[in-house]
């Protein structure tokens, strides 16, 4: 399968690209390209022009600082698993680029990437949302911050305006102790049915002085469980206030079923699979 | 729209090549058609099934799903490169030991990702070795004897490093 023709731009700096999305609305930026191409290829997106910025120095770094940590938006997933510092302070990163599709998508695919693309199965939307990710754009008009709360509109819709450009995702520091990321995969596609991103504190008697957690992949939208939050702050985290807190978790979503999964068995897995998720960080 | 070309330069295989190319050429296409490297393989064209995988800057990707532009400077490793003077790379040898290929088709694909990762991993366990080969698709389902390849070249490649050369001709020839 070949794209639609288009016309093609390889960026030389971030205002390079801004300028050039500026002269053409139905214009799309290229990084890796897993998620842009596919879709080219089978003619769903035929953009007219593409501005390539995957590989801007400025978008590739990995900054860990005191209290934060900054990814610029063109790191790929590879390069996130393989840093030392940051699996670190942010373990669940490391976690969550590893089980994304397979080792040569890793090695082209990127955050940001991932990010603009905002498939509702994204395995980081869920790390996104339940570590509160900061999404730093600029646009013609200067530079913004949307909140990860914000960012997801609409399955393959974002906030990032047309004419912006993502720089990067920012995360506070310091995140807390316990942290996963887990999926139930598609058996064929590999794509998250279900992915819970889950990170909680808890005292030396396992109460949860903090709990942040997100899922991927069950619902219409990736979704933040804050009734499971709000449950298990200050309770002991056992099996029975996991299952509790999974179930009012798997509440906050909202649900569609499709030919193979109807909405409850949707819903059901995302119980499950926060339950599982709480249950490894005890 | 009017066609649109770009002048791209890759280093295919060590070689040097300066083309004009459309910005929709695929890589696959561009070593394929362009070139005329054929043992890269296009199996699914949808970026799953990694038949086409090669070694862009030393990294294993699925050239369906890279534009020939975007790998403009980019150094290219294809399957043709893995055979040297007539002597096969230490995976190769170790497919035809262990019966690592049916139909043939995905094996382009499972020799770039297996010398890849003895390459960069070479005690992988059985586990590792499976999840590495999590990007190709064998339609003959034959990825027990391909694990078992990959565990046989590992230990190829221990057992004379430096040697490998020699020895390889010798299993070449015997």
């Amino acid at each position: 399968m070949i794209p639609a023709t288009f016309k093609y731009q390889r960026a030389h700096s971030v205002d390079d690209a801004i300028a050039a999305l500026a002269k053409d609305p139905g214009a799309k930026l290229l990084q890796g390209g897993h998620s842009l191409l596919p879709l080219m290829k089978l003619r769903l997106a035929r953009p007219g022009l593409v501005v390539d910025i995957g590989q801007l120095a400025e978008l590739r770094t990995i900054d860990v600082k005191a209290d934060s940590v900054f990814i610029g938006a063109a790191v790929r997933y590879h390069e996130i698993a393989d840093h030392a510092p940051l699996a670190q302070v942010m373990p669940v990163l490391k976690k969550t680029v590893s089980v994304i599709a397979d080792p040569q998508v890793r090695h082209r695919g990127t955050i940001g990437g991932s990010a603009a693309h905002a498939d509702p199965t994204s395995d980081l939307a869920a790390v996104f949302l339940a570590a509160d990710a900061r999404f730093m754009v600029r646009g013609p008009g200067g530079e913004r911050v949307i909140r990860a709360a914000d960012w997801y509109v609409a399955p393959l819709i974002t906030a990032l305006a047309s004419d912006e450009v993502l720089l990067g995702i920012e995360f506070a520091r310091p995140s807390p102790d316990h942290q996963t990321y887990l999926k139930f995969a598609h058996p064929a596609s590999g794509y998250a049915l279900a992915g819970v991103a889950a990170l909680v504190s808890y005292d030396a008697t396992l109460h949860v002085t903090k709990a942040q957690i997100a899922v991927t992949g069950a619902g219409v939208l990736p979704f933040r469980a804050k009734p499971a939050e709000n449950f298990l702050t200050g309770e002991r985290l056992t099996r029975e206030s996991a299952e509790q807190a999974a179930q009012l978790g798997a509440d906050a979503g909202e649900y569609e079923g499709d030919v193979q999964y109807p909405a409850e068995y949707r819903k059901n897995l995302a119980r499950v699979m926060i339950r599982r998720a709480l249950e490894s960080l005890a | 729209m009017e066609e649109e070309r770009h002048a791209v330069t890759l280093v295919v295989n060590g070689r040097a090549v300066t083309e004009e190319v459309e910005p929709r050429l695929l890589l696959s296409h561009f070593l394929r058609d362009n070139l005329g490297l054929t043992g890269t393989h296009v199996g699914c064209d949808t970026s799953q099934c990694g038949v086409c995988t090669v070694w862009v800057d030393g990294l294993p990707v699925k050239s369906c799903t890279v534009l020939t532009v975007q790998a403009d400077g980019s150094e290219i490793t294809t399957v043709e490169e893995l055979t040297h003077d007539g002597v096969p790379h230490v995976v190769q040898q170790a497919f035809q030991r262990e019966h690592g290929l049916q139909c043939g088709f995905c094996t382009p694909g499972a020799l770039m990702l297996s010398a890849w990762h003895v390459d960069h991993y070479p005690g992988a366990s059985d586990a590792e070795i499976r999840e590495a080969l999590d990007g190709l698709i064998c339609r003959c389902t034959g990825y027990e004897n391909i694990v078992r390849a990959v565990k046989r070249a590992q230990a190829l490649q221990e057992e004379a490093p430096a040697a490998m050369a020699g020895q390889a001709r010798e299993e070449a020839s015997s």
